[in-house]
């Protein structure tokens, strides 16, 4: 293997490094908005189990005793725009983004894992050839 | 090391700079596109609502009430400027590959000649 070869196998490396870096930070922030979005709908389908008193957690590990009779939520239609929606149509529109988001994350996580095996057979050549 | 010929390296920077150019261009449509969805999106859910609907635009920290009609009106129009200019970035697009493919093929041809006259000159050492 000439040093050009091996200059070429460095550089690739790198570059593959500071992808997945972005990558990951993509991924993190798709798995916030996912677990942001299941929340929203774990509240959205609890408000539409009919009556009784729940316990509203208010930050910090504190929760106040409350009762809903909320038949409609403002929902984020997108671009900037909301709309008050029967918890139905909420629902739905939370369904979709999650399974939007899902599908990103999912696409992601298979180029991370594409990446980190080309990741490693590079280093398992430098390293074979006594570069750390 | 052998010096680079000037000829060779003004191709190269022709090169980068138009494929910088390409790269710029591609975000810029990339960010539209999205805008673009999002927007179709809104479009599709403010159609279904009903006249007297409860509609908010979000405009800083402050939610904003406006009715069905001008927010669809404003999306509408929205959506057709960012189509004019996603299809104008698009032709930015294809007009810088076809300048990339051409530098490349010149810088090819380049280095090909270059080999050439090294291999003469090594020939006739």
């Amino acid at each position: 293997m000439s040093r050009q070869d091996v200059q070429r196998l460095l550089e690739e490396y790198q570059v593959i490094n500071e992808l997945l870096a972005t990558l990951q930070a993509q991924h993190t922030t798709v798995s916030e908005l996912l677990e942001e979005l299941t929340t929203a709908l774990d509240g959205v389908r609890l408000l539409k189990t009919e009556g009784g008193e729940r316990l509203v957690h208010i930050g910090a590990g504190l929760f106040v005793l409350g009762t809903f009779n909320a038949r409609e939520v403002l929902t984020p239609l997108g671009a900037g725009y909301h709309a008050f929606l029967d918890l139905e149509n909420a629902e739905r529109i939370l369904k979709e983004r999650i399974d939007e988001y899902s599908k990103v994350k999912t696409s992601l996580e298979e180029n991370i894992e594409k990446l980190i095996e080309r990741a490693a057979q590079i280093r398992q050549v430098l390293e074979r050839l006594g570069i750390k | 090391m052998a010096q680079i010929p000037p000829s060779l390296q003004d191709l190269v920077n022709r090169f980068n700079q138009v494929q910088a150019q390409l790269q710029n261009v591609l975000l810029r449509k990339q960010q539209y596109e999205a805008e673009l969805r999002e927007i179709e999106k809104a479009l599709t859910e403010i159609e279904k609502l009903p006249q007297d609907a409860k509609i908010y635009k979000s405009v800083g920290n402050f939610l904003i009430p406006q009715n069905r009609d001008a927010a669809l009106q404003e999306l509408r129009e929205r959506k057709e400027l960012l189509e004019l200019h996603t299809k104008t970035l698009a032709r930015q697009e294809s007009l810088l590959r076809e300048q990339i493919e051409k530098l490349r093929e010149e810088i090819n041809k380049e280095l090909s000649r270059l080999k050439g006259s090294v291999e003469t000159a090594k020939g006739g050492g």
